[in-house]
């Protein structure tokens, strides 16, 4: 049985903002599940009429098999980790932790236990006398964490958590989220607008855009497989490349034009069964710089340099092609100082790995054929 | 390896600032009046303010303060044609003053209490009470807010002379009132209880808005996502109220409070126009009452005393109270 059922579920602001539409989601029990997408996406939203901060307009939402979806949140049983952590400023770390349990008239004895055992996990043992405003930033979002897991809730929810900590910090918690999660192993729904936490932490990941649903898949699917243009160009660092153009039959020799661009499909291309008007999409690491004996060749593209951006393990090669930009990751160390040699403006050719080309219809919603 | 050698620049360049500073001030003890003078743009800017601050403030205090050590009253304050004959006579006023002998203080005093106390807490209650209903997402606050602000828009003259009219035994509206429903009319303002009752409501009528205001505030500066935590951790909303907006406003209660206290324990021109301090100085409050003591009976030396003795007392009330919220908070 899953643990969270989402049906159909929308979301209307005074009547007339349609922020969430026909929202269907399962969550099973022990899933991380990642919410992701372009601010002001709707995912707030979402995950508020989860906890019961928001009524739903239309739709249900099922915990445990139990209708929730007009219960006040006490009644749902789940726990909020909050973007600003909501800290009560005036309780010290001990009182804000436990403050849930003492409402819900825990014992003495199970308090402290939990209080202890919670405080222990996430190592501020040391912080429990202290006010939040005499805490670091990550001591803070500790603490917060520490409020939701001394609950031991049915649904953990984390409303960006980590935006208000630095990239270093950042990125320590990342992992000791994930450590948490998996000793803990409670459902949790974790919603970000950074692409690179989703892969990182989901177990799956649910693409929302516009109010709705766009893809749902683990992190590797999505990255694979993106279902349709907004969801490719969303997930992934660098951007992937998109061109649209015309792919054209001629006998057995299928050719991509785009702008004054033709790309050949060499041997082992994917491509579209038929001809016609597609964009066409290719990640940053499906195309390298072309080795000087082959560099020439008609399944390269032929790009201007503009910026080498330098990374250490890589090199990423901004260049320009028919007036857009094509990004192009290079690691082999002969041909990273090969790059390095290079000015602004020359003339480079990238050839493509065709086994993961991306296609998709031309259209607005630009679906993955 | 790094650490290491950025320790030590920071150490070396401690040092550095360390003894620069040990420079500055030796060269300081060698001439201060260089330093004067290197400062003096300072000095030619802040001396404007300091003149008007002495020439306003300091020397009447400090005059003040001698006059309460003197016999001062119009015969022996001196005029054209005589010259002052007043005489220090030590602490003899304050001894008056505190043996109640020919002065009413105590009783002056209670009634201060009486009427400061009240008012501020009558302040507090009601400016708490709109301040939590303005908050609420309740259609036409705008124009609530608005209306609540017109006690404290009108100059407080008029709204003296307003109550002072609802008042008025003959052709008062309460009195009116009371006798279109049959109930035998009030005295309002020569009967002592009530014309106690009839300047604390006037007083409280002047300030509820300017409390309101601040808890209004104070109640807008609480985080939704507060609230928010409080209702996912499974707080109801009477325990949101007191675990989270009470203690939230703590700090603006303390600071309300103190400033309602000085202001209304000072407050001079509402019993002065509302009951002009009767029946019989029963509604006297110390301000008034060393109005009283200067300009109806001119006895300017015990007139002083009183101000003195309102400066104390506000003194080492504000600094018990400011000792009480340090510990507190
Ligand atoms: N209480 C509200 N009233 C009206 N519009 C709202 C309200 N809350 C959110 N919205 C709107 O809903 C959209 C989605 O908001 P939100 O869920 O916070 O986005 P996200 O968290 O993905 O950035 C935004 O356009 C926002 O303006
Ligand atoms: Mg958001």
């Amino acid at each position: 049985m899953s643990n969270l059922s989402l049906k159909n579920l929308s979301k209307v602001f005074d009547a007339k903002t349609v922020v969430l539409r026909g929202i269907n989601l399962e969550i099973t029990q022990g899933e991380f599940v990642v919410l992701v997408g372009p601010s002001g996406c709707g995912k707030s939203t979402l995950l508020r009429l989860i906890a019961g901060l928001e009524q739903p307009t239309e739709g249900e939402i099922f915990i445990d098999g139990v209708s929730v979806a007009h219960k006040p949140p006490v009644e749902r049983d789940i726990a909020m980790v909050f973007q600003d952590y909501a800290l009560y400023p005036h309780m010290t770390v001990a009182e804000n932790m436990t403050f849930g349990l003492k409402i819900r008239k825990v014992p003495k004895a199970v308090i402290a236990e939990k209080l202890k055992t919670a405080s222990k996990i996430l190592g501020i043992e040391s912080l429990l006398d202290r006010k939040p405003s005499q805490l670091s930033g990550g001591q803070r979002q500790r603490v917060a964490i520490g409020r939701a897991i001394v609950r031991e809730p049915k649904l953990f929810l984390f409303d960006e958590p980590l935006s208000n900590l630095d990239a270093k910090l950042r990125a320590d918690m990342r992992i000791d989220l994930s450590a948490l999660h998996q000793r803990v192993g409670q459902t949790s729904i974790y919603v970000t607008h950074d692409q690179q936490e989703a892969m990182t932490l989901a177990d799956r990941i649910v693409v929302l855009d516009k109010g709705e649903i766009q893809q749902v898949g683990t992190p590797i699917e999505v990255y694979n497989k993106p279902a349709n243009v907004g969801v490719a160009t969303f997930i992934g660092s660098p951007t992937m490349n998109l061109f649209t153009g015309e792919l054209l039959f001629e006998g057995n020799k299928k050719t991509f034009r785009f702008g004054d661009n033709a790309l050949e499909m060499g041997d082992g291309f994917d491509t579209p069964l038929k001809p016609g008007s597609y964009k066409l999409g290719i990640r940053a690491e499906d195309l390298t710089l072309g080795i000087p004996e082959n560099e020439k060749n008609e399944t390269s593209i032929r790009a201007k340099l503009l910026v080498k951006e330098v990374h250490g393990h890589e090199i990423q090669v901004v260049a320009e092609v028919g007036g857009a930009r094509i990004i192009s990751r290079v690691s082999e160390r002969d041909l990273m100082s090969r790059i390095t040699g290079m000015h602004k403006g020359s003339e480079i050719y990238l050839p493509v790995h065709g086994g993961n080309l991306h296609w998709f219809e031309n259209t607005q919603h630009g679906a993955r054929i | 390896m790094e650490k290491a050698v950025e320790a030590k620049i920071i150490e070396s360049s401690d040092q550095k600032i360390l003894s620069d500073a040990s420079n500055v001030t030796k060269k300081s003890s060698l001439s201060w009046t260089h330093a004067l003078w290197q400062s003096r743009i300072a000095y030619v800017f802040v001396a404007p303010t300091v003149l008007v601050i002495l020439l306003l403030v300091i020397y009447p205090l400090i005059q003040g303060i001698w006059f309460s050590f003197t016999d001062m009253n119009q015969f022996n304050m001196g005029s054209r044609f005589t010259s002052p004959s007043y005489e220090f006579i030590g602490i003899r006023n304050y001894l008056d003053v505190f043996t109640g002998a020919g002065t009413a203080f105590y009783q002056v005093l209670r009634q201060s209490i009486i009427f400061t106390f009240t008012s501020v807490f009558f302040h507090i209650l009601i400016g708490l009470g709109l301040a939590l209903l303005l908050n609420q997402k309740l259609r036409g606050r705008t124009l609530f807010r608005t209306l609540l602000l017109v006690p404290w828009a009108v100059p407080s003259f008029v709204s003296a002379f307003s109550w002072r009219w609802l008042f008025n035994a003959e052709y008062g509206f309460f009195n009116l009132v009371l006798k279109k429903f049959g109930y035998t009319q009030i005295e309002w303002l020569s009967d002592p209880f009530w014309a106690m009752f009839a300047v604390i409501i006037t007083n409280i009528w002047l300030g509820f808005p300017f409390m309101m205001v601040s808890f209004l505030g104070g109640l807008q500066s609480i985080p939704e996502s507060l609230y928010e935590a409080a209702k996912v951790d499974g707080a109801g909303a009477i325990r949101r109220f007191f675990f989270i907006t009470m203690p939230m406003l703590r700090s603006v209660t303390f600071t309300v409070m103190l400033l309602g206290i000085i202001w209304t324990f000072n407050l001079f021109h509402v019993i002065y126009l509302v009951t002009g301090g009767g029946p019989f100085g029963m509604t006297d409050i110390l301000p008034t009452y060393t109005y009283m003591e200067a300009f109806q009976r001119w006895e300017f030396g015990m007139a002083s005393t009183y101000g003195v003795i309102i400066l104390s007392l506000l003194i080492v009330f504000t600094n018990i109270y400011s000792r009480m919220v340090k510990s507190s908070v």
